[in-house]
This record gives C-alpha cells, sequence and structure tokens, in this order.
C-alpha cells in the first residue's frame, strides 16, 4: 500500500542545501483511519516510518526501505480530525560507506513536533 | 489454549489493520504471537511486508499481550494503544509472503500505563529483526 495519494497528497516540495521538505495534506477519509482505531482515527506510528520512506525515496528518485533505526520518537498523536497538514522535513541524508543512508527527518504542524526520527535507509 | 482466542478479543485493531493471527504464548513478562504473511495485507509490497508492517506486528503483539491482561486477568475491556518509541531497531531482512513470523516480547519495564519491551521476529529459526518498543496505554476500545 503506498501511502502518497491514499493517507496524503503532497501540496509542496522545497530544497534547501541538498535537504527536501514536505508539505502534506492528510486525507481523513483513508480507510484505514476505521480500522484504527474504530470512532478513534489516529495515524499508525507505523505509518509515519512509510511515509518517511516514500517521502526519502521521492526525495532520492529511487525506492529505499528502512534497515535500522536508532530511534523513532513519536511526541504526540495525528488525529485526522485535528491535524490536516503536516510538514516532514528531512535534516540529514548522509550516505555511508556501504551505499546506506543515514536519516534524520521531523513531522511537524506549525510549532508541534509530532515525530523525531533518527535512521538508516537502504 | 491461548491460540484458540480468536485475535480480535484482544486487539482493538481491526482489519485490514490487523497484523497478528494467533496469541501463542503468554505470561506477565514475555509473550509471542504469530502472523502468515499474506498477499492482501496492506503492507505487502512486491512479495514482501514491508518494515512498517513487520513494525506493527511487533507492536500488535504488545497489544495482544495487554489485551489478554485487561480482559482474561483484569477484566476489563481491551483499551487503545500507542507506539511511544521504536528503539535500536535492526532488520535483517524483510519477510517474504507465505512465511510465517513468530514474535517474542520480553517486558524490560512497566510504569503504569506505559510499557518498555525488547522483541525479537523468527521465521523458524532464524532471527530476521530485533528491537525495542515503549507502548503506552489509552482510553478503552469502543468496539
Amino acid at each position: 500500500m503506498k501511502l502518497q495519494d491514499n493517507l496524503f497528497t503532497i501540496l509542496s516540495q522545497q530544497e534547501a542545501e541538498g535537504l527536501a521538505t514536505f508539505h502534506l495534506r492528510i486525507h481523513p477519509e483513508w480507510p484505514i483511519y476505521k480500522a484504527h482505531f474504530p470512532g478513534h482515527p489516529i495515524t499508525p506510528g507505523v505509518c509515519i516510518v512509510q511515509m518517511v520512506q516514500e517521502l526519502l525515496g521521492l526525495a532520492l528518485h529511487r525506492d529505499v526501505t528502512l534497515r535500522k533505526a536508532k530511534n523513532v520518537k513519536y511526541l504526540a498523536i495525528i488525529s485526522p480530525e485535528e491535524v490536516a497538514e503536516l510538514t516532514v522535513s528531512f535534516t540529514k541524508i548522509e550516505e555511508q560507506e556501504d551505499g546506506s543512508l543515514k536519516v534524520h527527518a521531523q513531522v511537524a504542524a506549525g510549532e508541534t513536533i509530532y515525530t523525531k526520527l533518527s535512521a538508516t535507509f537502504a | 489454549m491461548f491460540r484458540d482466542i480468536d485475535i480480535l478479543e484482544l486487539l482493538p485493531q481491526r482489519p485490514p489493520f490487523v497484523m497478528v493471527d494467533h496469541l501463542e504464548d503468554y505470561s506477565e513478562t514475555q509473550t509471542t504471537c504469530s502472523l502468515t504473511v499474506r498477499p492482501d495485507n496492506v503492507f505487502c509490497e512486491n512479495g514482501e511486508l514491508a518494515a512498517a508492517g513487520l513494525i506493527e506486528h511487533i507492536a500488535q503483539t504488545c497489544a495482544a499481550r495487554l489485551g489478554y491482561y485487561n480482559k482474561y486477568i483484569l477484566k476489563t475491556g481491551v483499551r487503545l494503544g500507542f507506539i511511544g518509541e521504536v528503539k535500536d531497531l535492526d532488520i535483517v531482512r524483510l519477510p517474504r509472503e507465505g512465511e510465517t513470523l513468530c514474535t517474542t516480547i520480553v517486558v524490560m519495564q512497566e510504569i503504569f500505563d506505559v510499557t518498555l519491551v525488547s522483541a525479537e521476529v523468527r521465521v523458524g529459526e532464524e532471527v530476521i529483526a530485533t528491537t525495542r518498543l515503549k507502548i503506552a496505554q489509552g482510553q478503552q476500545s469502543s468496539e
């Protein structure tokens, strides 16, 4: 399941010093919200990881997959009833000797930071 | 037998977002669940379960443990749960369609509604992923 155009659409994409920032709209009608959870729609934490993975792939123009995570911190719940738009910013994308990518990313809306991720993708 | 319990009795998630088939073993400090990766799994792509699906499977193993405890021991209802943190995740390889994952979580710490576990995902004897998870419990499920 691709999350792009299901859970979110990209409103804009910017790039500064080789690091991408995506501005997204969240789709509250996404069917998974009825399953997670019935009567209490909440964006699954793992879908935030997949969203970051898909956006990293778009920024780099190739498919990438999560291999390791130092940490993914969920600081606040993303309810589609309260959060209509999100900003996903990459603050570090560093290629390692083995070709893998060390990545720092943050998911926020205005002043509120929802998720911080420090992980390795391949 | 734990395996005979309908997993939907223990989880607040509903299909198609259910990433555990069976509770295989339960104790207060250690729980094992299984999942067979089917092509219709929402996280299946190119014959593999995506990393997000693998992490969700581990998180729902934690949810099944808490669901069993809440339902069969405390005799209250199943509660919503959230991932607070994924830490030291190492994915050796992604699971493939048709494979059965067997995942064991060990409780490292439990303070009020927050549980810290270490987890190991196996296919047969092969360990394909390890991680630590912090899970927070919320309100009672409305189902």
